[in-house]
């Protein structure tokens, strides 16, 4: 292997990554402003460092030179001080699943094959994905709804490394970005909300219709049938040209207000229409955990779904909640395989998710 | 149905993406659900629709590309010779002279995603025009003209060179000074 694709902080990798299965990222904060119908904020950019060809035309000797580069203005970075550095190439199929699940890498980035390398930042706030789609996708993550901060640290980061690094950038265009979608700010701005109320009175599509004007885009998971996989919606701007950064995180905001509002009045509506069948739901979810003996992964998802709405309504009081986002962490597969023995198979996961949730849930209620 | 990634299992889950109202839909089995990172709607996705994403702005592209497709040699960026077909196909521009190379067809494009092809947002902190305080009165006064002539594409980005300038003023530890 030539020396000059030797980097300083290949040595580090697993042994990190172990540190991060042993706790969990802040952002699940569960007492963040709004926290109970928006999970996060994410603010991601696009950038690319001119003169090098985007990580989808480069030669293997171009990613090393942009890595390179990275490290060189990263390491000195106050703000990702005491961050870690993992060469992607030295972690296998289990670690960059683990990675995918704990929100710190795409899941193309986690089977591409180019030499490339991701930078955390301490408790999980800010990261970098170096030699993604571009040469940097710089992301900040936040508990609740929190625009404000989330764009104010990863602005801070990217004047940082602008300074050291000579971004690709005309006065015509903005950002230059592989795919010209994220042309111009670069700025991809999602809020993750738990829209369960809404969800159950079948306003979900109206809500977005009305939306649209706010030009966001809307992605969510269905499962069997026309249930949005555990009520979680992922609501991101939709352009990045022609629309100042400022102006993006000021609309999304108002868009994270505005859906905030309509859930809470959903959510009254619902309790004074249905208080019946939503004590029921909340119920057979509980008793659902109490006694299973196997759940999948998105199974759990709905269940918590339906105690995180029980909690929010007042139908359970007085306990801590912040078990919910644990158990949604903690139990996917791969975030069980590296934590546990003899996860390998799907069954003998779903076998140890049920007795995990079975002895959380029995010692609650 | 079957599942879109293997296509050997049944569909457990599907992904749905709305943008403009058009939906797009992506039906997977639980397997490859877990293995793509797919079981947690947190992990956030949107790269997984970058194929279908691309797709789209196919359509987009096709009168715009129309032109010089007929012509016998698609044109090529000089510099990381990524073709217009190639970009078609992925979606995928090779590197930053494809902007300059390909920059007729990508200003039409652009205007049709974005309903803009200016930037008027941030920039890179060394090419930020402001150094001082004499630039920030030509600034202001420049940003009420705009006003008053109602080029508010320019007045946004005036805007928001002045905040730039004011943050940088205020701010203690930056020594450096800016270039023009």
């Amino acid at each position: 292997m030539p020396s000059d694709r030797t980097l300083e902080f290949s040595k580090t990798t697993v042994k990190s990554l172990n540190s991060l299965a042993k706790r969990l990222p802040r952002w699940l904060d569960s007492h963040a402003q709004h926290a109970n119908i928006v999970i996060s904020t994410r603010v991601r950019l696009a950038r690319n460092l001119a003169g090098h060809a985007f990580p989808n035309a480069a030669k293997i000797e171009d990613l090393y030179g942009v890595m390179r580069e990275v490290y060189s203005a990263v390491a000195p970075s106050e703000q990702l001080g005491e961050a870690m550095f993992l060469d992607m190439l030295r972690l296998g199929k289990l670690e960059r699943k683990f990675l995918v699940e704990r929100r710190l890498i795409s899941p193309p980035y986690a089977e591409s094959d180019n030499p490339a390398m991701l930078v955390v930042g301490a408790e999980e706030y800010i990261s970098v994905m170096v030699n993604e789609e571009d040469h940097l996708r710089i992301q900040s993550i936040q508990p609740g709804l929190n625009v404000g901060e989330a764009s104010r640290l990863i602005t801070q980061l990217d004047d940082e490394l602008g300074e050291h690094l000579n971004y690709a950038f005309t006065d015509q265009f903005g950002y230059l970005t592989a795919c010209p979608t994220n042309t111009g700010t670069g700025m991809r701005l999602s809020l993750f909300v738990h829209l369960p109320a809404l969800a159950m009175l079948e306003e979900i599509e109206k809500v977005f219709k009305k939306l649209a004007p706010s030009e966001i885009t809307v992605r969510g998971f269905y499962g069997e049938g026309t249930e949005v996989v555990g009520n979680i919606f992922q609501i991101s701007n939709q352009l990045t040209l022609g629309r100042t950064d400022d102006s993006i995180v000021k609309r999304m905001q108002e868009v994270g207000q505005k859906l905030v509002t309509l859930e809470d009045d959903a959510r009254d509506r619902l309790l004074d229409a249905q208080v019946v069948q939503i004590h029921d739901k909340v119920y057979r979810a509980v008793g659902i955990m109490k006694y299973a003996r196997t759940l999948s992964s998105l199974e759990l998802l709905n269940l918590l779904s339906y105690l995180r709405l029980g909690f929010d309504v007042g139908i359970f009081r007085n306990a801590d909640r912040s078990f919910l986002n644990e158990l949604m962490v903690t139990l996917q597969p791969a975030h069980m395989q590296k934590t546990y023995r003899g996860m390998d198979d799907d069954l003998a996961r779903d076998v140890h998710r049920a007795h995990v949730v079975r002895e959380k849930i029995s010692s609650l209620f | 149905m079957l599942c879109q990634i293997c296509k050997k299992r049944p569909v457990a889950v599907s992904y749905t993406q709305v943008i403009n109202n058009k939906k797009t839909q992506l039906s997977v089995c639980m397997k490859c659900a877990e293995e793509k990172g797919m079981t947690n709607p947190l992990a956030g996705l949107p790269e997984v629709f970058s194929k279908i994403v691309a797709n789209i702005i196919g359509e987009q592209l096709l009168p715009e590309m129309e032109e010089t497709k007929s012509k016998p040699s698609s044109r090529r960026c000089p510099k990381c010779n990524t073709s217009l077909d190639k970009f078609e196909k992925t979606g995928l521009l090779g590197c930053d002279e494809c902007y300059q190379a390909f920059e007729k067809e990508l200003g039409g494009l652009l205007r049709r995603i974005h309903g803009s092809n200016k930037h008027i947002g941030s920039r890179p902190r060394p090419r930020r025009v402001v150094s001082g305080e004499r630039d920030l009165v030509k600034l202001r006064t420049e940003l009420e003209q705009a006003i008053t002539k109602e080029k508010y594409e320019r007045a946004a980005e005036l805007r928001d060179l002045i905040r730039d300038a004011e943050r940088e003023a205020n701010s203690k530890n930056s020594g450096r000074s800016r270039k023009a």
